[in-house]
């Protein structure tokens, strides 16, 4: 009796398995082929918005770009140069200091001659107190603020309260924005009225190089992971972002490149200072107003790269980083949970959310148990190997697939930026990606679910032993491809 | 915000060395204009404008270049874009201003930023003219030769 | 049923590997195109600037760039482009070489042939030129005219621009009429479009602000459109026509679909000055609780100055309107003109004001300027 049962159970999982990794990957699909179209649109009918007349009108927005920097001793100077030579005719660069306990405040006193002022700060949206407020001498339109130490959120709310100018544009102390990024973004206001939110393409900075605030030279990243998250961010963005924005049902803007309308940013209340990751909360909390309060409204991606950002080349910090991003989906969907499944809130609850819910934030636990269910058939001798490898193989070259076609959307529709040296080793890397870089991934996020379930509402989790955990997450790369080779020789020689 | 320790070197450096301008020393050559400006094809008509009068005649294309440039070969007028690569135009101003030349260049700002407040902003940082544009070359002339005498 | 598993499998692999690699190749071939059309342009690029500059410079004569462009067709998209990007530099005698230069019947025959092309790509790329032209002879704005038409937004507003460099305001005011009567136009690529309709001509100036009148009361047209061409007005300093837009502001009832077009109306007459506009709002405010309007409120008394507009600028502070529209006030309070300060008095805030406003208003200012004419 009970071997049925455990039979039936094993099939339905293995079942279970496959539909999941059948539906994700054919709605990844799917949104690979919707972002081609859409990009293809976008990009024909780019070069017919001029917007050269407008800036000698009244007519245009003016830009508040917001900076929040904690400790960024090492690249504030550069990150600020590289905001100022924005090529814009009206904005304004707000760098809010969240509390720096290292010399980040005196590097910017310094550099950019800064003197107090008196600027007229409203409360509007709730924030910690300022220590101070600050003008430069240099630049007319920089100031900067001193404030004690909040969260990424607190800053920015911050940073609303003092901005003055029609548009909210916030950008991260380790990214980099192409100089003509706010005209490409006005552009988008002008083909769309209703816009309350525009993102961008955000690429890996590392490895290229920069010469004092200008990108100089494209090059892919040297280190391993590095060359993975180049596939991973080509992924994400162009099929990920821009095929979800194209079917409405987008719920996050990267924080390294974000606008906002800023009336309607204050209108939902402002960056939302209990979130963990206050750049999926804010979108998913801009839908929500938006959709009760009946208004028409529109987010959307520029098909372009606009933001270069740094990202961690070690395991302790990618590990947390993902650790991170994962609490914070997990939290944004959990705040809005009457959203989800909810017809009132159109396409996105009904789909985007859901598939969020189940496949994005849920999916690590059905790898789990997958991985649980191929260990336990391969110890009680059930597994067929040949079916085995060569649904992994298939598996993977599924995956394969949606890589290989962001590369070559990315080649498609931009510029040549990169060498051919780097599409080869990029994609291989997209192969190399699915042995033990993807297992340790699904292993972070799980982490993150259930850091998230134990109320662990830490903005960022402190690794105790960086060194430690670096040497297991290289042991655990080791033994991993070991044994997936071992599997393979196993299953060929059977 | 920080989850990162790596250091990315957004090229906070000067540039190593800089391109061999053939200039002739300050004492036999003529009046030297330098123009700082990252738009070629501007480069390009000025530099064959002025090659064709009694000037001498040097470009860069990169803010922190031209403030070097500026320094070594103390030109007698500089042509000033805004927007720059490299270090922004006001700050290669300022930083012009303070630093000792024997006799101070002369500073023509031509930028694309035509708002009250930009032309303010560079004569109190101690611009000698401001110029917006679209300008057109013979008013340009006419202002450096002013400017020489 | 394994075996049929497995050999599906093997098929599904079989096919995947296949995608996978005409997705490289294509990709590596995208790739190389791309990159080789680059290079080549760069090297052209050298080769026309230099051209272009001893033409601007006066030692190539026009007629040897003809030639030039005769016998190497496909030079004209980039010389267009290089040209282009001078004359945006370019002002007077300098400019009107180009724009001589971009007359000549080789350029013109060129994009006229694209704009009657089937392909919506090439007849943008046509509109694009025509866009940089300063002066459209007859016969180009009738080939342009149809695309007004179009079903692609875009191609609609690129056509609307290019025939906005046309002598004729009749032709101008129809392509406005035409663009304004697509709903999901924007109000920004409307105020594009608008920035274009002006000549900096004094003749024509009266003639356009009565074109403009006659759209802003046409009843074809959304009236989002109509506010946008009512603000621009503004915006673009008909100052002959503010009695008639001041007359409109009388004249609009107040009701709720009105209200964006009469915020429009104040925004607009805030812009050309008109004084007269502080009596409406004071009407308006007696009756009138909504946002859009106190808003456009501010702005106007903010750019009308002057001791009444002011004065009644300072009413805005008083608590019983949102902290947002307090703020408002409070942002252009801070940012009038300092010889304002002259007759500011204390008298100006209202009783139920914020104090912790007034005071950091107080301090942004500078204690010693405030309130100097007390």
């Amino acid at each position: 009796m009970n071997a049925i049962y455990s039979i039936i159970l094993v099939d339905l999982l293995t079942w279970l398995i496959l539909g999941y990794f059948f539906v994700i990957n054919t709605v990844y699909l799917v949104l690979l082929v919707v972002s081609f179209f859409s990009t293809r649109k976008l990009n024909k009918s780019r070069d017919a918005y001029e917007i050269t007349g407008l800036f000698d009108s009244d007519l245009y927005k003016s830009v508040s770009v917001l900076l929040p920097v904690y400790n960024e001793e090492e690249n504030i100077r550069s990150t600020v140069y590289s905001l100022i030579q924005l090529d814009f005719n009206d904005f304004e660069i707000i760098v809010i200091n969240d509390g720096s306990t290292d010399n980040t405040f005196e590097i910017l006193q310094k550099e950019f001659e800064l003197f107090p002022s008196e600027r007229f700060i409203p409360e509007i949206v709730p924030h910690k107190p300022l220590k101070g407020v600050y003008k430069s001498n240099l630049f007319p339109n920089l100031i900067v603020l001193d404030k004690e130490n909040g969260k990424k959120a607190d800053a920015l709310n911050a940073g609303v309260n003092a901005s003055r100018k029609d548009v909210i544009c916030n950008v991260d102390s380790d990214s980099w924005l192409e100089p003509d990024i706010l005209k490409k973004m006005l552009r988008a206001f002008v083909e769309d009225e209703t816009s309350i939110a525009v993102g961008g393409i955000v690429r890996i900075a590392n490895g290229s190089v920069f010469e004092r605030g200008r990108l100089k030279q494209i090059l892919s990243p040297n280190s391993f992971l590095g060359k993975i998250q180049v596939v991973e961010y080509l992924r994400s963005f162009l099929f990920g972002r821009i095929g979800w924005s194209s079917v409405d049902g987008l719920i996050i803007i990267s924080g390294a490149f974000a606008v906002f309308d800023r009336t309607a940013l204050i209108e939902t209340g402002g960056y939302n200072r209990e979130s963990i990751g206050e750049d999926i909360e804010i979108v998913v909390n801009m839908h929500q107003h938006f959709i009760e309060k009946g208004k028409p409204y529109s987010m959307c991606y520029l098909p372009e790269p606009v933001c270069w950002t740094k990202v961690p080349e070690s395991w302790d910090q990618l590990a947390a980083q993902r650790n991170r991003w994962h609490r914070g989906l997990a939290d944004t969907l959990f705040k809005h949970k009457k959203m989800i499944g909810n017809p009132n809130y159109g396409w996105l609850g009904m789909f985007s959310l859901p598939f969020h819910l189940f496949f994005e934030l849920l999916g690590p636990i059905l790898e789990l148990a997958s991985y649980l269910l191929f260990f336990t058939l391969m110890i009680t001798g059930l597994l067929n190997a040949e079916f085995a490898i060569l649904f992994i193989l298939f598996a993977v070259l599924y995956g394969l697939i949606l890589s290989v076609g962001s590369i070559l959307l990315d080649e498609l529709t931009y510029k040549p930026h990169t060498r051919l040296r780097d599409v080869f080793s990029i994609t291989i890397h997209a192969v190399f990606e699915n042995f033990g870089f993807r297992q340790l991934h699904f292993w972070w996020r799980l982490r993150g679910l259930f850091d998230y379930l134990r109320r662990n509402k830490e903005w960022n989790i402190k690794d105790p032993n960086p060194t430690l955990t670096n040497a297991l997450h290289w042991g655990w790369f080791a033994a991993f491809n070991l044994f997936f080779l071992s599997l393979l020789y196993y299953g060929m020689s059977a | 915000m920080k989850t990162n320790q790596l250091t990315l070197d957004i090229g906070d450096r000067e540039p190593a060395g800089l391109p061999d301008y053939g200039i002739k020393p300050v004492s036999i050559r003529d009046p030297l204009i330098l123009m700082i400006e990252d738009n070629e094809i501007l480069l390009e008509l000025f530099n064959y404008k002025f090659k064709s009068l009694p000037y001498d005649f040097a470009t860069s294309s990169n803010g922190w270049e031209g403030l070097k440039v500026a320094k070594t070969l103390s030109p007698d007028i500089i042509l000033l874009d805004l927007v720059l690569p490299g270090l922004p135009g006001l700050s290669v101003l300022k930083s012009i201003r303070e630093a000792p030349f024997e006799v101070q260049p002369k500073i023509i700002i031509l930028s694309s930023k035509n708002r009250e407040k930009d032309i303010e902003d560079g004569f109190e940082l101690g611009a000698d003219d401001y110029m917006t544009k679209p300008f057109m070359m013979k008013e340009v002339l006419i202002r450096v030769r002013r400017l020489l005498k | 049923m394994a075996s049929q598993a497995i050999d599906l499998l093997w098929i599904g692999i079989w096919l995947l590997g296949c995608i996978t690699s005409i997705l490289i190749i294509v990709a590596i071939f995208t790739r190389s195109v791309k990159k080789w059309r680059a290079e080549r342009r760069e090297s052209r690029k050298k080769e026309y600037s230099t051209i272009l500059i001893g033409y601007l410079t006066g030692n190539i004569r026009m007629d040897k760039i003809e030639q030039f462009i005769e016998n190497h067709p496909d030079s004209i998209g980039l010389m267009f482009e290089l040209s282009n990007e001078l004359q945006n530099n370019l002002r007077g005698n300098d400019k009107q070489k180009i724009q001589k230069l971009l007359s000549l019947p080789v350029f013109i025959n060129h994009y006229i042939r694209l704009i009657e092309s089937r392909s919506d790509k090439k007849v943008l790329r046509g509109l694009i030129f025509f866009r940089e032209l300063e002066w459209l002879a007859r016969g180009h704005i009738q080939k342009i005219r149809p695309l007004l038409n179009h079903k692609e937004r875009y191609i609609v507003h690129a056509a609307a621009i290019a025939i906005m460099a046309s002598e004729d305001v009749k032709d101008r005011a129809y392509a406005l009429r035409s663009l304004c009567r697509n709903k999901d136009v924007t109000r920004l690529a409307v105020y594009e479009v608008l920035y274009r309709f002006r000549k900096r001509d004094k003749e024509q100036w009266l003639d356009e602000g009565k074109h403009l009148t006659l759209l802003i009361t046409d009843p074809d047209l959304p009236i989002s459109h109509r506010t946008s061409i009512a603000i621009a007005m503004g915006g673009m300093g008909y100052y002959y026509h503010a009695r008639y837009l001041l007359d409109l502001l009388r004249n609009t009832p107040l009701d709720d679909k009105n209200v964006p077009f009469i915020a429009g109306l104040i925004e607009s007459l805030g812009m050309l000055h008109h004084p007269e506009t502080i009596l409406e709002i004071q009407r308006l405010l007696l009756s009138v609780n909504s946002v859009l309007i106190l808003r456009a409120s501010i702005h106007a008394l903010a750019k009308i100055d002057g001791k009444e507009g002011i004065e009644l600028l300072f009413h805005f502070l008083s608590q019983k309107y949102d902290l947002q529209i307090q703020v408002e006030a409070a942002i252009h309070i801070i940012n009038i003109d300092i010889l304002a300060y002259e007759w500011i008095s204390e008298t100006f805030i209202p009783d139920d004001a914020n104090p912790e406003i007034i005071r950091q208003i107080k301090a942004e200012i500078g204690n010693e300027n405030f309130l100097a004419g007390v």
